[in-house]
């Protein structure tokens, strides 16, 4: 029981890394209409699909689901709770706690529809799929690093963690999006106005996010075990 | 009920703006990014109104200023040189047309992007996924119906806060941060006992169990099948014409006259994308007559 999710990873970071280059040369071969932004997100959806496809096969864990709709469901309300404090967005915060919690398949999934989700409230946009994989991959990564290490010892590491990988993943692939977008041609120099434009906004999040998560860090896995000692119904993986 | 064009199946209505999203961002000839475009600024108009028009004129044409700029400024390949940057580059005519073309396709996915948020509404998002993702549509379902159950339970304990003094009087930043999640974190708690609840509820109701089948509100019939083959077909179509319905911007502009294939087969995307709006004028039309 504790083997298979260790192993569903290995695989879904297989897809991840193996898939991306096949599309990629698919577009190259087959479409040569230069559309970044359509291979990108052929790209996002192949890296994206695995993680639901793995959730849909295995055995289901009823307080997974659980897990994941709550915290879901929490960091896309938390944003208007929070709305007094401008430029703090708790979603990324919440995610890395999740995933610091429950490992990286629960945090991957708990990013992806955070973000699936508060679209649902601002409307679908050309954002979604990169938002997606951005928040996705940050609780991916924060899940893979932290969830087999000990609470007690990583309250400052988490909050450092959380807020490089806010910055360097979700920012940097977010604002690869508006390359995609607007910019014809891929080079360096093309790129780079985009990302320096989006750079204070991403310095802004990351702060706050791991400001944020360093104060609710600790109060949050307290939660987390009072409930399973209370309920004797979810498992870290 | 809905009427018009957000009647029509979510499959067939999903497939039809899966084939209108792939050629707004993929088509390279002028002729079909502006039927793309045209038409999504025609249905656009019919369900909002005036709100498409300053949409288009507030967001859409100054897109093509900006990218029409920043491609002539980064990319200096193209023939026709315009006239040398300070920095020594060619700012070339075709880059700057290559910007114009690419802020066609994004504005052309942009105006179609709101008419998606119009038809394909959340519970057909749901609908569509629950098919091929259960557990995933489930979990949906339960976050969207735990938001609103959230946000009002925050709400209150923002209230109950205050009303011991602990929340929105303290100054200073660190004490703001801290009682912000000193009440997130009650929130939180709240929150997991609630999913426990539900989710110890439907197992008891039997959920997961075999044989269980769920109800949907959507029929499918004569007509949203004529619109998926239509789809099927104009996505099979523009395939094919791929050739022939495709230009070339740099280094040198070619855009090719279509031949008869190339035009029939534009009547027809024309004809394609403007079916949202022929069915909700033609469904007003009945509507009127019948009274």
């Amino acid at each position: 029981m504790l083997k298979k999710p260790s192993k569903l990873t290995v695989i879904s970071l297989l897809f991840l890394f193996l898939l991306p280059p096949a599309v990629i040369y698919l577009c190259m071969t087959f479409f040569d209409s230069k559309s970044y932004y359509a291979a990108a997100v052929l790209i996002i959806i192949c890296a994206i699909i695995p993680f639901f496809v793995f959730f849909e096969k295995r055995k289901i864990r009823t307080g997974e689901i659980v897990i994941i709709a709550v915290m879901t469901a929490l960091s896309v309300a938390s944003r208007s709770v929070m709305a007094f404090l401008p430029q703090v967005k708790p979603t990324c915060a919440l995610v890395v706690v999740t995933a610091v919690a429950f490992g990286p398949n629960v945090g991957f999934l708990t990013g992806a529809l955070s973000m699936f989700l508060s679209n649902f409230i601002l409307g679908q946009g050309m954002f979604t799929p990169f938002q997606m994989l951005g928040m996705g991959l940050v609780g991916f990564i924060a899940g893979a690093v932290f969830s087999k290490k000990k609470h007690s010892e990583k309250r400052l590491s988490v909050s450092i963690t959380g807020g490089l990988l806010c910055f360097a993943v979700y920012g940097f692939i977010v604002d690869s999006c508006s390359v995609f977008m607007l910019s014809s041609s891929l080079t360096l120099s093309s790129a780079l106005p985009f990302y320096a434009s989006g750079l204070p906004f991403n310095i802004i999040h990351a702060v706050t996010t791991a400001v944020l998560l360093f104060f609710i860090n600790k109060p949050m896995n307290d939660k987390f075990s009072r409930l399973r000692i209370k309920y004797g119904i979810f498992s870290a993986e | 009920m809905k009427t018009g064009f957000r009647s029509v199946h979510p499959f067939s209505a999903f497939i039809f703006y899966l084939f209108v999203f792939a050629v707004s961002i993929t088509a390279t000839h002028p002729l079909t990014l502006l039927t793309a475009i045209t038409s999504a600024f025609i249905y656009d108009i019919k369900l909002r109104g005036k709100k498409a028009v300053s949409f288009f004129m507030k967001l859409i044409l100054p897109l093509m200023t900006v990218s029409a700029l920043i491609n002539g400024l980064f990319n200096h390949s193209g023939v026709t040189v315009l006239f040398k940057l300070p920095w020594g580059n060619n700012f070339t005519f075709e880059a700057v047309v290559y910007g114009l073309i690419f802020a066609l396709r994004t504005g052309a996915m942009l105006i179609w992007l709101f008419s998606f948020n119009e038809v394909i509404t959340n519970d057909k998002i749901i609908y569509l996924f629950g098919r091929i993702s259960p557990k995933t549509a489930l979990i949906i379902s339960m976050a969207l119906r735990f938001i609103p159950l959230v946000i009002s339970q925050g709400e209150e304990i923002t209230k109950a806060q205050k009303g011991i003094g602990s929340a929105g009087t303290s100054k200073g930043l660190i004490k703001k941060i801290n009682s912000a999640s000193k009440r997130l974190s009650v929130l939180v708690s709240w929150t997991l006992e609630r999913g426990i609840d539900t989710q110890q509820s439907m197992a008891a109701r039997g959920y997961g169990l075999k044989g269980r089948t769920s109800f949907s509100p959507y029929l499918f019939t004569l007509k949203d099948a004529l619109m998926l083959i239509f789809s099927i077909v104009g996505a099979v179509l523009y395939f094919i014409t791929s050739d022939s319905l495709s230009a070339l911007f740099i280094p040198e502009i070619l855009i090719p006259f279509p031949d008869i294939t190339g035009i029939s087969v534009s009547v027809f995307f024309a004809f394609l994308m403007l079916m949202p709006f022929l069915y909700d004028i033609l469904e007003e039309k009945k509507w009127s007559i019948s009274r």
